[in-house]
């Protein structure tokens, strides 16, 4: 082995110089200090665990020095018997590539260490979360410390800058030998300040009047005006959504469409506009149903829980580990959120193993899962949709309508008691024309019952015993049942004279009683008039045919009757039965009237009876009622009183209608079971359980929470929801800063902004980073604050002109040394066309709009389609998020999928795209509509109307240069096709 | 905007890091816009140079939702015959979609072999049969669900979840387009319905928005792609007129804004526009096809021509250059049944599917082979999963879900043609022998191709996406 040691060491040399004197005298090792960090960077990366590499884990004292199959590897006070220095002497490890080579210096004072006894400090645990490396981040991560308050740096000679923004980043440009460009002009800077913060194009009158205004804070006013527009929270409440990837369907194999997510949009949309401090809204986010005095709003914040995806398949009739592996996929989906949108973190990548990238030991995984075990988006089939009151609310509302429903009740009553003593008109229910509709009948008329029937609501007069039902009936098939009168439903007070089918006998039905069934055995199916009636005491029925009685049955009550339906005649319209025959002189009594065997007559009324159709004549669709005289005084007295009670009726129930719970998509809560860490995230292996937590590894927070392993699932999430608002976690306020950095500058000052781990790299300014974060807390997160601090920066006024010096020096512009053009996003693209064109809807808030059909083979299918309507021209963050329902137009722009977290958006340029500006019909439309908008706006003249257009599309005069084409085009081929160029050209399309 | 990077620095030092780098996104989009709209259109994706050689340069997959019988299309398996009405032993807890274990039924065709290969097919694939020593089938295929649209989620985009880049999407992320007139990745849906899942079958996911499969009307109402006629009402001089002019506004603000090369790939892309127009129409118009090849496809039958015509058009796409087409044999879940999701009757239902796969599937293999199309193009057809060996309920006629094996098959390019990977055990429950996972069967195609899978990697919150995700072997037994 010692011939080894030159080589390696020759080796090395090169790299020796800067570090450490190779002469250094051996002295004292220290483990910790000298041995350790070689261990840490080039070692425990794959040397721990329980899937160490080679059985060698070298971690702790006990696993390093332990034997391996082939003896020990460390040897205390014999170097030359421990293979471990062989291997680090002969290069073989780390292996090529892995991580960088170890110095001479860093072997010898392994030698040294084992030389001297190889002390390792008994409770030393080494971690390969101890530190940095350049193949992951440690503890000492930087979006991990705690966030100081850096001074703004001094500026370099001659510059001067109030805002301290310019000052971080004008010190970056001048290391980088670097300088800011120019102001924009103010024109430009009105436009890009205007798309940025609404989302929309500035009118040609704010144009005029921003440039009129020569006062030093016109900019300032401006910009208050901007952020005080409802269309601000549009705007920046449709970033958001992005960042959290939400979505109005299930996704999956159906892709239900979930007619209440909106709740959850509008909770985003008036949370920006009102101001929300920035904690309050991350916390109602995520317990707002649980937080102290939780409102409306809170409540539906909570739709941010459920706002991915959702397998229902998996959750009605699959197989169990479907329905565990889908649930597993759910909490992953919801963690992998909640982490990326607050915290910055990939949480949901340690579900199977310790984080490869970032300090996130697997069990912090099942930590976080462990806050959110109880939330679901369904209960079995039942969708998540809920009411959004708070209980105190819903306590309230419950005393509030209360009174309104005993009123309610009580006008039902009265004006059932009044209706008694008004005749009830029969309604046809098929038909009017008297020749189909009538048939020559016992006396007069009869109603074609084969035809039609007719119906009226049900009174309770209609079934009080005593009670004597008759009516002439005519049927001719034997083999249905053939239904003459019906009292319904059949959960009410139920009777119904019919012939029973195949033997056609007269029968009478009444479930509230048994038996129910009583038949007479006479059977009238014959062609021909039966007289047939029903008298009913209350305990025994009697059964008549033309005038004998056929039947008598005791009965015994054996139910409550549910609430009155309606009187059918000539049918059982819930099924529908109907019948094939005739039905003539209905007449229902209150009393016992005696049953003669001479026909009568046809019927007549007396103070008995309380309904008769005589089917004579039918008046306006309808049958007269002859049990009453409709002139008489006590009848027209009863019709006042019924007008009377049906107004108040309406009213009352408006009021109760307007009570109803606001529903939003929310999901359940249930009180979870215990939380395994599953390994290697195999639902069949069952790891240790553990409490509900935050992350291990925030420089200045503990995760600890005080909960226990059962703790109340409100508490989880409450507590959880001030751990990550907590000043001392250091994530939430960078994220959210750096956030706004980005959809203001184009790019976040650390790139991937729901990544500040390993992989999302190291911010370009640390420094203005932390003091952006620091300034979002000290303000009480107040995010038009940072948006006033931003957009008036001096950073943010340049030009966006580029210098070649400068793009040599840094193309991707990451040093700021030009505001960075960027194309308008797919739904600003429409919503400026709809802008321009005059015909933008600015309706805020509610249902979403569906552009749509929908047709269901078991998965729901989306057609969309393209309508002129008002309806459809609202800004587009109100169109429904549909997984499978997207706008091609939007696409092609490229909107990002519903239920993708988007933190940040691509920007490319296809055929498609320019397929989609040529031909699409709504492209179409709006040109055209804005041609009629520049014909109003401007005189005849084509050079007028070139004016108008480029002032409306550009926010800007036309160049002479633009007019006299533009005009040539209008003159020859009209104004439609200067305006589709328009809305078809890059500058349209781009805010420089 | 991001400024002309590529311009001033070499491309190679950008690939293959997509893990960590800043402006490794921004990096990929502007790769590929490159790739998009180059001059050289061929081999333009994010991988400079294939990473092994490719032995295809496109792709077709054919594909069956609603879960194909493997003992009673391309696993045969004679132990059925004698087990036939007698229950699963002996295999652990069973558990099924639908929970109905019935008993083993053998297969409801007769098995014969073909070809030189002796390979066995059932008499329900006719002509297939007469393709048998060009297919190289896969016997042990795993799927992880069993539940349809996840598992036809992970045929497609290698994830059970939704919201993942389809297997197109990677390969045009990757590979670039082959031609400047049509989309990189064509969607081919069954004419009787789009599948379960829908568009997000063939969504980018989190790749850029160039990378969607474009899907076709094949219903024969609309367009064949959205937007593609400039409607008549507008006047073909003054749009002419119109797009000159927008021209010159274009080019003069890409001037008037310089180093930004979204500005000239916009003028650009309305030139493809353009070209789109005139090519799209051209693909679709099978007139110039001889009445033999219509008589091959079963163009002439009436029921049939309406699904058969796919696979005709996946041909005249791949020879124009189209990288990956997908035909869907097969809609949604539902009922009538218009997939293979045998549950109540498999003779119906299998009869039927197999009629709309059979003999256009072997037509567009025996038509590729004879054009020469065969030798750098890739056919692959496999269905989300298959079903079970066992009847659904003891007197059921048909089969329940089954993730634990199935058969699909490769054709073309780089493969041993008429060879068999894996053998299922007896009665097709388990693989017996080297299990084939979705993840592996992505691998190997992604492999034909050129691509190591390990390598085709895109940052997305934390992560550098695979097709593979973190899995993923190619099965190099079948590679010639």
């Amino acid at each position: 082995m010692p011939s080894a040691l030159p080589i390696a060491t020759a080796c090395v040399l090169g790299v020796l110089g800067t570090t450490l004197n190779a002469a250094e005298p051996p002295g004292r090792v220290s483990f910790e200090r000298d041995v350790a960090p070689l261990f840490r960077s080039a070692c425990i990366g794959c040397h721990s665990g329980s899937d160490a590499k080679g059985g060698l884990d070298l971690t702790t004292t006990r696993t390093a020095m332990a034997r391996g199959d082939d003896g020990p590897r460390i040897v205390p006070g014999q170097p030359a018997a421990s293979p471990l220095l062989d291997r680090l002497i002969d290069g073989s490890m780390p292996p090529k590539g892995k991580s960088p080579r170890p110095t001479a210096v860093q072997i010898e004072r392994v030698r040294h260490w084992i030389q001297q006894g190889a002390a390792w400090p008994p409770r030393l645990k080494l971690s390969r979360y101890d530190m940095t490396t350049d193949r992951w981040a440690g503890r000492d991560w930087w979006s991990l410390q705690p966030i100081h308050r850096p001074a703004p740096p001094p500026l370099p000679n001659g510059l001067t800058a109030a805002n301290p923004i310019d000052r971080f980043v004008q010190a970056k440009l001048a290391e980088h030998r670097l300088t800011v460009n120019p102001p924009t002009d103010r024109r430009s800077f009105l436009r890009r300040v205007t798309f940025d913060l609404l989302g929309l194009p500035p009118t040609p009158g704010q144009l005029e009047n921003f440039l009129a205004d020569p006062a030093p804070d016109a900019s300032r006013r401006l910009v208050d005006r901007l952020l005080a527009s409802p269309h601000y929270g549009e705007r920046w409440g449709r970033h958001w959504l992005d960042v959290i990837g939400y979505t109005e369907s299930d996704g999956f194999e159906h892709d239900k469409f979930r007619p209440h997510s909106w709740r959850y949009r509008d909770y985003v949309v008036s949370s920006f506009n009102d101001g929300l401090p920035y904690d309050e809204f991350v916390r109602q986010q995520l317990a707002g149903d649980v937080l102290p005095n939780p409102s409306r709003k809170s409540i539906a914040a909570t739709g941010f829980l459920v706002s991915g995806e959702w397998d229902e398949v998996q959750h009605v009739g699959s197989s169990k580990s479907e329905m565990r592996r889908a649930r597993e996929e759910e909490l992953a989906e919801m963690i992998g959120t909640v982490s990326g949108t607050f915290l910055g973190l990939t949480v949901h990548c340690c579900r199977c193993h310790d984080h490869k990238f970032d300090p996130l030991p697997q069990v912090d995984y099942y930590r976080i899962r462990a806050i959110f075990d109880g939330v679901d988006h369904s209960r079995g089939s039942k969708p998540g949709n809920r009411s959004i009151l708070s209980d105190a609310e819903a306590k309230e509302i419950a005393q509030t309508k209360a009174p309104l429903i005993a009123r309610q009740n009580t006008l039902n009553t009265e004006l059932a008691q009044v209706r008694q003593l008004l005749p009830s008109e029969a309604t046809l229910k098929a038909g009017s024309q008297p020749d189909k509709t009538l048939v020559d009948g016992q006396h007069g008329k009869a109603l074609n019952a084969a035809h039609t029937y007719a119906t009226l609501p049900s009174k309770t007069s209609y079934h009080q015993p005593p009670l004597t039902v008759e009516c002439w009936g005519l049927a001719r098939t034997r083999n249905k049942f053939n239904v003459f009168v019906a009292n319904n439903p059949k959960t009410s007070e139920h009777w119904e004279l019919y012939s029973f089918t195949g033997k056609g006998d007269f029968t009478v039905y009444m479930p509230a009683y048994k038996p129910a069934t009583i038949r007479s055995g006479v059977v009238i199916t014959d062609g021909r008039w039966h007289y047939l009636a029903m008298q009913f005491d209350g305990k025994s029925v009697r059964l008549f045919v033309d005038g004998k009685q056929v039947r008598h049955q005791v009965v015994t009550r054996i139910r409550k009757p549910g609430p009155l339906g309606t009187l059918d005649l000539g049918a059982y319209s819930p099924e529908p039965v109907g019948c094939d025959g005739a039905v003539d002189d209905v007449r229902i009594s209150n009393f016992i009237r005696p049953i003669t065997r001479d026909a009568p007559k046809a019927f007549t009324a007396d103070k008995h009876t309380v309904g008769l159709w005589n089917f004579d004549a039918i008046r306006s669709g309808h049958f007269v009622d002859g049990s009453r005289k409709p002139g008489s005084p006590d009848v027209q007295e009863a019709r006042r009183l019924e007008h009377r009670l049906t107004d108040q009726l309406q009213t009352v129930t408006t009021q109760i209608a307007s009570l109803a719970p606001p529903v939003g998509y929310i999901g359940f809560r249930h009180q979870p079971g215990a939380t395994h860490v599953l390994l290697r995230g195999d639902i069949k292996a069952q790891g240790p359980r553990v409490t509900p937590r935050g992350l291990s590894s925030l420089a200045d927070l503990s995760g600890d929470l005080g909960l226990p392993a059962d703790a109340p699932e409100a508490q989880r999430r409450r507590r959880f929801a001030r751990w990550v608002t907590d000043g001392r976690n250091p994530l939430t306020a960078r994220v959210m800063a750096n956030r706004i950095w980005q959809f203001h500058f184009g790019a976040g000052l650390a790139r991937n902004t729901s990544d500040l781990g390993f992989n999302g790299g190291r911010p370009t300014h640390p420094q203005l980073l932390d003091w952006l974060a620091s300034e979002l807390i000290r303000s009480n997160w107040d995010l038009k604050h940072m948006h006033r601090l931003m957009v008036l920066s001096t950073t943010y006024r340049q030009s966006s002109a580029t210098r070649p010096k400068a793009a040599a020096r840094d193309a991707d512009n990451r040093w700021l040394w030009r505001f960075t053009p960027r194309r308008l996003e797919a739904e600003v693209v429409r919503d400026a066309m709809l802008a321009v064109s005059g015909e933008l809807n600015s309706t805020m808030y509610g249902p979403s709009v569906q552009p749509f059909t929908v047709t269901v083979f078991n998965t729901h299918f989306y057609h969309l389609f393209d309508s002129p309507d008002a309806r459809f021209n609202r800004r587009t963050c109100y169109r429904a998020n549909v997984i499978t329902g997207r706008d091609p137009l939007l696409d092609c722009f490229d909107c990002p999928s519903p239920s993708v977290a988007t933190p940040q958006r691509r920007t490319t340029v296809t055929p498609s795209q320019a397929l989609a500006l040529m031909n699409n019909s709504f492209v179409l439309r709006q040109a055209r509509l804005f041609a009629d908008r520049v014909r109003r706006l401007a005189s005849g003249s084509p050079g007028d109307q070139a004016d108008w257009a480029v002032r409306l599309a550009f926010c800007r005069p036309a160049t002479r240069g633009e007019r006299t084409p533009l005009a040539n085009l209008i003159r020859n081929h009209g104004l439609n096709h200067a305006c589709w160029a328009l809305l078809n050209s890059s500058e349209f399309l781009y805010s420089p | 905007m991001t400024t002309s990077l590529n311009n001033l620095q070499p491309r190679r030092t950008f690939c293959g890091q997509m893990a960590g780098g800043i402006g490794a996104i921004a990096m990929a989009s502007l790769l590929d816009q490159d790739g998009c709209l180059g001059d050289e259109p061929a081999g333009s994706g994010i991988l400079h140079a294939p990473h092994v050689p490719a032995r295809a340069k496109r792709c077709i997959h054919v594909f069956s939702p609603g879960g194909v019988s493997q003992v009673d299309t391309f696993d045969h398996k004679p132990a059925l015959e004698t087990l036939d009405g007698k229950r699963l032993m002996g295999k652990g807890e069973i558990d099924t979609f639908f929970g109905k274990i019935g008993v083993l039924r053998k297969s409801f065709y007769r098995f014969k072999q073909h070809g030189q290969s002796g390979s066995w097919v059932s008499s329900l694939m006719p002509h297939l049969a007469t393709c048998a020593d060009d297919l190289t089938y896969f016997h042990t295929l795993v799927s992880r669900s069993s539940s349809h649209t996840p598992a036809c989620f992970q045929m497609n985009t290698g994830f059970t979840q939704v919201g993942f880049p389809s297997v197109g999407s990677w390969l045009s992320y990757g590979l670039g387009t082959l031609n400047n007139e049509l989309p990189t990745f064509v969607v081919l849906p069954d004419p009787r319905g789009l599948p379960n899942g829908g568009t997000s079958n063939w969504s980018q996911g989190f790749l850029p928005a160039q990378h969607q499969g474009t899907a076709f009307s094949t219903d024969g109402k609309g367009e064949s792609i959205a937007n593609l006629k400039t409607p008549t009402s507008v006047s073909a001089t003054g749009r002419r007129a119109s797009l000159e002019l927008l021209s010159k506004f274009n080019k003069s603000f890409a001037q008037a804004n310089p180093g930004n090369d979204e500005l000239q790939a916009r003028v650009r892309s309305y030139e493809l526009a353009a070209r789109m127009q005139s090519s799209i129409p051209d693909v679709v118009d099978f007139s110039s096809e001889t009445q033999a090849t219509r008589q091959l496809y079963g163009l002439d039958d009436k029921d049939l021509a309406p699904t058969a015509s796919n696979y005709l058009l996946a041909r005249r796409l791949v020879e124009r250059g189209v990288r990956f087409v997908q035909v869907f044999n097969g809609g949604a879940l539902g009922s009538p049944r218009i997939n293979w999701d045998a549950h109540e009757d498999l003779v119906r239902n299998h009869g039927n599917q197999a009629r709309h796969l059979d003999q256009p599937c072997a037509a567009l293999l025996k038509d590729l082979k004879q054009r020469g199309l065969l030798d750098d193009t890739l056919v692959v057809w496999s269905s989300e999963f298959g079903r079970t060996p066992f009847t659904q309920g003891d007197k059921g006629k048909g089969r329940d879900h089954h993730p634990l094996v199935f058969t699909g098959w490769m054709a073309g390019a780089g493969l041993r043609p008429g060879f068999h990977h894996g053998v299922s055990d007896e009665v097709g429950y388990r693989p017996a022998e080297n299990p084939v996972t979705v993840y592996d069967f992505h691998a190997t195609l992604l492999h034909l191709l050129g691509i190591d899978h390990t390598r085709l990697t895109y940052y997305h919150n934390g992560l550098a996406r695979r097709l593979t995700d973190v899995h993923g072997h190619v099965v190099h037994d079948v590679l010639a």
